[in-house]
């Protein structure tokens, strides 16, 4: 089968690049991986949550203008509307099944594991999120799964009640996990959540959580609920008799894994192809255009399409290398923006602002990809592998994913 | 009421632990003073290895004797901490092999058994050595955890009465004349002082015992020798590996638990930098070139981390240009010496020699103090190391891995590990198989109150991850269990980060950077923990 574009990276900005493209009738192929950062996610995607000093932004489209000309929205801002690719993005969130809460005008806040606040974009439907920082609640259950370690409660309720607001621990003892809790490597957030998903076990958590939180305003509990889609979470907050929020573990997490699931499908169901384990080794290039792919379990094949995306990820998925000697980008060896000499990849302090956080791929408006200076005709670049993006420091990972992702789709779009 | 004690001892590494466990035995009423936690100076950043003393045999035949004694002692007093390996001394081609037999010479002169093998046996024995040797010798050394080691010392030095003081500095020597009469402390938790006195003051305190001794007023001239290291995320190898010739660079690898160690490079530094010792990309080239002809998987092997140590090379008392050095154990007797009663210090030597310094030491103040008592650290063994675990038959606990993690930690003492709830076995730390029960234990009999202490104990946060998945799980244990407020608790999780981030950042390349970037996206991008909310300080 012959198709139209090939996306290098199936994580959230492969996906939604697929989505986009299936969507208009395109043949698509996403070669993944394997492990998307998703299972990183707090179960809110941020557009832009601080500025470059660190401050909190409050409206994130204007403080776009603040970023430095090398981060990726300034990069396409000239080309596009970022605001509309915001509304876009959550558009294609809600066809693929993924209810979500907030906009790019204002972000809201999401709760963070350990029970602080952090400015987010949208949020998951059932997971705590608010429009300010004082919260709504005077006193709270914070419902722990008993035996789960991936969750600090204490910490919650302590950060809670800096907040103002009282925090109750309590260990939820679900029977279904009993076995569980006496094997070491049974309580894990994903493990934990297939037993809580089950429609057996929601009636009788939900009892629990119930019993267990008389007299406070709200139920907290990690986000151990939903590993495939909505409907168990739904179910579980009809049967809790108090607004009941879910809390972002560490990882692997679970809103992230479901994200992830949600978007795969949908991709499918529009009638692309998803090809799980498939690293890429190489991109041949011949005159100024990507003529096709190798990949590990596809030993004798050449891969190729009109168009491709790169959408490999940042270092640490593997879509950018730095080795003892230099910074490169492994498949196509394209032009990398970092800086020279080992010892200025990185600051003294782990929360200094980290060069090497921002090393990536250069591109053009159309986010065409860079190498030896000139721009590739067929090959775009997204997401996490784009150069002058900070995620961490910024809060910016979720947005540059999928605005990049639609701005490259609705190019390749276009074109035809 | 004035706090008196027959020995005060200064420094809370290998050497001052040994000393307050000898001192303690001995009956002396002791008191053990650290201005930070136990191990926090060079015995925490340590090779690791329980030399047979074949390194030495040629160089210095007296200490390589010593070496192999003190080896067949800690075998039995501290068999938890050792891990018996054997070591091999492989000649490369650019190596003479008229070394080879020079050392075989001297091992067999100073009583350390020294076998010649072939290169196809060595490649048998330990696939991972350099293809191309053309000889090797096998040697007793062995791996040697300095943590627990310590911790060993440290807890039955307080069963035979001996009081123990972490984060406690010595800011003054206190004189009488020409007397040593007590020390003045700082706390340095909360910045209290208070003032301790004694009869005899022991200055164990490593290369800061130089400015102790400043302290006192008298001169011991000590050239801080700085040792960089490397860390690899395996364990490469089975065997300690050392290159046969002159003790140069990075010619041993060390196997270490799960992991190995290449060291060392050695140079002077000025005294002014040893609290602030940084590996330099130099150090870090040196290592991994001369490493790689050792054992060539070294080369493309990923690194955890690199640290330095400062050893205190002792100036020679009867050379005033301060040129000629000391290799062995120096115990100096200021009374003799500079006419400065109450006050002995005790240096120089090798973290595997630390019982025999600390017999030494312990020994002259029992002659001062007129106490007629013999030594029996060689013969008692430490506090887990009672019984050879492997003979006993103490089975299993939990399963048979997470069991022999702990008990290679803390030997017999596992048994004091709770399994009052049943939930124990879980796993904080899964690198280095840490259960919740080890960690309560850590808390309630060890008396850890933060991450790097626990590190220590347990080796929490040491594996190939590096705590990106554990160390918020013992932080919110040490919070749960140890009564260690959420905001505290939560602050020295950002400093405990930032710690790892330091050792890291010399290797920062490959996957050490991507760890490190995944550490950055859970803690401070999915947490929200950085030095803004949780200042380091």
């Amino acid at each position: 089968m012959r198709y139209d574009t090939i996306i290098i990276g199936g994580g959230l900005t492969g996906l939604t690049a697929g989505i986009a493209l299936a969507r208009a009738q395109r043949r698509v192929a996403i070669l993944a991986k394997g492990l998307s950062r998703l299972n990183l996610n707090s179960g809110s995607l941020d557009l832009l949550g601080y500025d470059p000093e660190g401050n909190e932004v409050e409206k994130p489209l204007d403080a776009i203008a603040r970023l430095d000309v090398s981060h990726p929205y300034r990069l396409i801002a000239g080309e596009a509307d970022l605001g509309q690719l915001a509304a876009q993005a959550r558009q294609l969130l809600s066809e693929a099944g993924v209810s979500t809460h907030g906009d790019a005008v204002a972000n809201h806040y999401r709760m963070t594991p350990i029970g602080t606040l952090k400015p987010s974009w949208l949020t998951l439907e059932g997971y705590a999120r608010y429009e300010s920082r004082k919260l709504p609640w005077r006193s709270v259950t914070v419902a722990n799964i008993k035996g789960y370690l991936d969750f600090p409660a204490d910490f919650v309720a302590g950060n809670l009640l800096e907040q103002g607001v009282t925090a109750r621990t309590v260990d939820i003892a679900v029977p279904e996990l009993e076995r569980h809790r006496y094997t070491p490597s049974e309580m894990r957030s994903t493990a934990i959540a297939t037993v809580l998903s089950r429609k057996s076990v929601i009636p009788s958590l939900a009892g629990l959580l119930n019993s267990n939180s008389a007299g406070s305003d709200a139920v907290l509990m990690p986000a151990l609920v939903g590993l495939a889609d909505e409907q168990a979470l739904s179910a579980l907050r009809s049967l809790v008799n108090k607004p009941l929020e879910l809390v972002a573990t560490m990882p692997p997490s679970v809103g992230g894994t479901r994200l992830h699931t949600q978007l795969r499908k949908h991709f499918i169901a529009l009638g692309g192809t998803f090809v799980l384990g498939s690293t890429v080794t190489a991109g041949s290039i011949a005159n100024g255009s990507v003529t096709g792919l190798r990949a590990k379990n596809f030993p004798d094949q050449v891969i190729a399409a009109d168009n491709y995306l790169l959408a490999s990820g940042s270092l640490s998925s593997g879509g950018i290398v730095a080795s003892y000697e230099r910074v490169y980008e492994p498949v196509f060896d394209l032009d990398v923006n970092c800086v020279t000499g080992r010892e200025q990849w990185n600051l003294a302090s782990v929360y200094d602002d980290q060069p090497y956080m921002r090393f990536g791929v250069v591109a053009d408006g159309h986010l065409r990809a860079v190498k030896d200076g000139k721009p590739i005709g067929n090959l775009r670049v997204a997401g996490s592998v784009l150069a002058g993006n900070n995620a961490v420091r910024l809060a910016s990972e979720g947005g540059v994913a999928m605005l990049t992702a639609l701005h490259a789709a609705n190019q390749l779009l276009a074109d035809k | 009421m004035m706090e008196h004690y027959d020995v005060i001892i200064v420094g809370g590494g290998i050497t001052g632990a040994g000393t307050a466990r000898d001192c303690a035995m001995r009956g002396l009423s002791t008191l053990l003073v650290e201005r930070y936690d136990f191990t926090s100076g060079a015995t925490g950043r340590n090779h690791g290895l329980m030399h047979s003393g074949a390194r030495y045999a040629v160089t210095d035949n007296e200490s390589a004797a010593e070496c192999m004694r003190e080896n067949l002692i800690l075998r039995h007093i501290a068999r938890h901490c050792v891990e018996e390996t054997d070591g091999l001394f492989i000649s490369l081609p650019d190596d003479d092999l008229e070394y080879q037999s020079t050392l075989v010479a001297a091992c067999r002169r100073a009583g350390i058994r020294a076998d010649v093998i072939s290169p196809e046996e060595a490649k048998a024995i330990e696939p991972v050595v350099n293809p191309e040797l053309i000889g090797a010798v096998r040697v007793p050394d062995c791996s040697i955890d300095p943590f627990s080691l310590t911790t060993a010392n440290v807890i039955d030095a307080r069963r035979h009465g001996a009081r123990t003081l972490t984060y406690h500095e010595v800011v003054e020597v206190l004189l009488d004349g020409t007397r040593v009469v007590g020390v003045k402390l700082r706390d340095n938790n909360n910045g209290a002082l208070s003032t301790v006195y004694c009869d005899i003051l022991i200055n164990a305190a490593g290369i800061w015992g130089t400015l102790i001794a400043r302290m006192a007023g008298v001169k011991v001239g000590m050239l801080p020798a700085k040792g960089a290291l490397l860390i690899f995320a395996n364990r490469l190898n089975n065997m300690v590996i050392n290159r046969c010739r002159q003790p140069s660079n990075a010619d041993i690898l060390v196997p270490d638990d799960t992991v190995c160690v290449l060291g060392t490079t050695s140079n002077r530094v000025p005294l002014d930098t040893i609290d602030d010792m940084h590996v330099t990309p130099e150090e870090i080239d040196i290592l991994l070139r001369d490493g790689a002809h050792l054992v060539p998987r070294l080369a493309t092997a990923r690194i955890l981390r690199a640290y330095a140590g400062v050893r205190p090379l002792v100036a020679d008392d009867d050379d005033p240009t301060g040129r000629s050095i000391s290799r062995g154990i120096v115990l100096l007797d200021h009374a003799t010496r500079d006419g400065l009663d109450g006050f002995i210090t005790i240096t120089g030597g090798k973290m595997m020699t630390y019982r025999l310094m600390a017999e030494k030491a312990t020994s002259l103040a029992c002659q001062k103090l007129g106490r007629n008592v013999e030594c029996s650290t060689a013969s008692l063994p430490l506090p887990g190391s009672e019984v050879n675990l492997a003979d006993s038959g103490n089975g299993p606990r939990y399963t048979i891995t997470m069991n022999k993690a702990a008990q290679e930690r803390h030997g017999t003492l596992t048994a004091e590990i709770s399994e009052a709830t049943g939930m124990e076995n879980r796993l904080v730390c899964e690198c280095e198989r840490v259960t919740v029960g080890e960690v309560k234990f850590a808390i309630e009999k060890l008396g850890v109150r933060n991450l790097t202490n626990l590190r220590r104990r347990t080796r929490v946060g040491m594996g190939p991850c590096q705590g990106k998945m554990c160390a918020i799980r013992a932080a919110s244990l040490l919070c749960h269990n140890g009564g260690v407020d959420s905001r505290q608790s939560l602050a020295d999780l950002a400093r405990f980060v930032d710690e790892r981030w330091k050792g890291m950042r010399p290797v920062a390349w490959g996957s050490t950077l991507s760890e490190a970037q995944l550490t950055q996206m859970i803690y401070n991008g999915l947490c929200g923990i950085n030095d803004k909310n949780f200042p380091l300080k």
